[in-house]
């Protein structure tokens, strides 16, 4: 009698211990899909990152340009605008200028291989009737850049700059605007 | 009847340990991806900021020493590739500022006016894998190179100086 009561509990705990790997199992599937998706999420993020870095460079350059040059002819005419796309009708009231990039941000020249492009940089460029003020370069952008050189004489210009996914031209990356003086009489 | 069943808990019990090591199998691939992953993006940031850091001290440099003829970009004899010099100090004891890539770092040496800078006794700003700067009248163009999963990236940047 008491050997079988035994054989019987033993028999009750080898099915108890399937039962709890069983569980132990599907808890840790289901705690792996939470946990692999958070490393996807971190992939995707860093290279958001990425991307948000390199759109910053690229658009931070364009507008840094702008000081370069008395007009907006000899501005576009610059080696940063190879390949980019001009869309204006009068160069000196306002323009589009759209520069395109690969997945690796180099810059693609060939207008047939804008279909290749994974990123746009997009320039608005327009001419400011009123100079009131004396600034000549102001870069703004959530209040990230304010940068204000002294007073000049020239064309002035507003300068709106924003780079996004060639595929979702709603997903803009980084916007960046700046107000600009094209003038060499700085000395 | 004690055979069949003492076979049954047999199995289960065997069941229960491949179960065992099919739970340990996961959490020990879990751990190491969660690792790999960790050590990948942490080498990746570093990379990146590495880079970020010798193009700001660049550009600090640049904004700090904007006045006409302290900024030149001329050529390190030592490495005979393009290095920026900052020409300071007083008429008796002027001192050149050299800006330059050697040995995969972004160095700095200030030596005795028109003197090569000296390795010895540079300060490393930066761990980048390449460097090349070229000044044509106040634009000045900046690449840092470094490279990341076997594939060299290259940021580009531009200031324009205020001076002439």
């Amino acid at each position: 009698m008491f050997t079988a009561l035994k054989k019987l509990k033993n028999k009750k705990r080898a099915g108890l211990m399937l039962y709890e790997m069983i569980i132990s199992v599907f808890i840790i599937s289901i705690s792996s899909v939470f946990i692999l998706q958070l490393f996807l999420y971190s992939k995707t993020l860093n290279a958001k990152a990425n991307d948000i870095d390199n759109s910053i460079v690229v658009i931070l350059n364009a507008m840094e340009l702008s000081k370069n040059y008395p007009t907006l002819n000899k501005y576009f005419k610059d080696d940063f605008f190879d390949g980019a796309i001009l869309n204006t009708s009068d160069t000196n009231k306002q323009s589009n200028i759209y520069k395109y990039y690969d997945e690796n941000w180099n810059t693609i020249y060939s207008p047939a291989n804008i279909d290749k492009a994974k990123y746009i940089l997009e320039l608005n460029v327009a001419k400011i009737e009123s100079s009131s003020n004396n600034a000549i370069l102001t870069f703004k952008q959530d209040a990230l850049f304010a940068t204000t050189y002294g007073s000049s004489t020239g064309l002035k210009y507003n300068i709106h700059g924003k780079v996004y996914y060639a595929v979702d031209p709603s997903n803009i990356l980084i916007s960046l605007q700046t107000t600009s003086y094209f003038s060499n009489n700085i000395k | 009847m004690t055979t069949i069943s003492k076979g049954t808990s047999n199995t289960e019990t065997f069941l229960s340990l491949l179960l065992l090591i099919l739970l340990s199998i996961c959490i020990f691939t879990l751990i190491s991806t969660g690792n790999i992953t960790e050590k990948r993006i942490l080498a990746q940031t570093e990379i990146k900021s590495n880079a970020r850091i010798a193009e700001g001290y660049i550009n600090l440099k640049l904004k700090q020493n904007d006045i006409s003829g302290k900024i030149v970009v001329k050529e390190n004899p030592n490495t005979e590739k393009n290095a920026l010099v900052i020409n300071d100090g007083v008429r008796e004891a002027k001192t050149n500022t050299w800006i330059y890539f050697n040995d995969g770092y972004l160095l700095e040496s200030t030596t005795v006016d028109n003197m090569p800078p000296d390795d010895k006794t540079a300060t490393k700003i930066a761990k980048i894998d390449g460097f090349n700067i070229t000044k044509e009248d106040q634009k000045v163009v900046t690449e840092i190179s470094y490279f990341y999963d076997n594939e060299p990236h290259t940021v580009k940047q531009i200031i324009v100086l205020r001076s002439k």
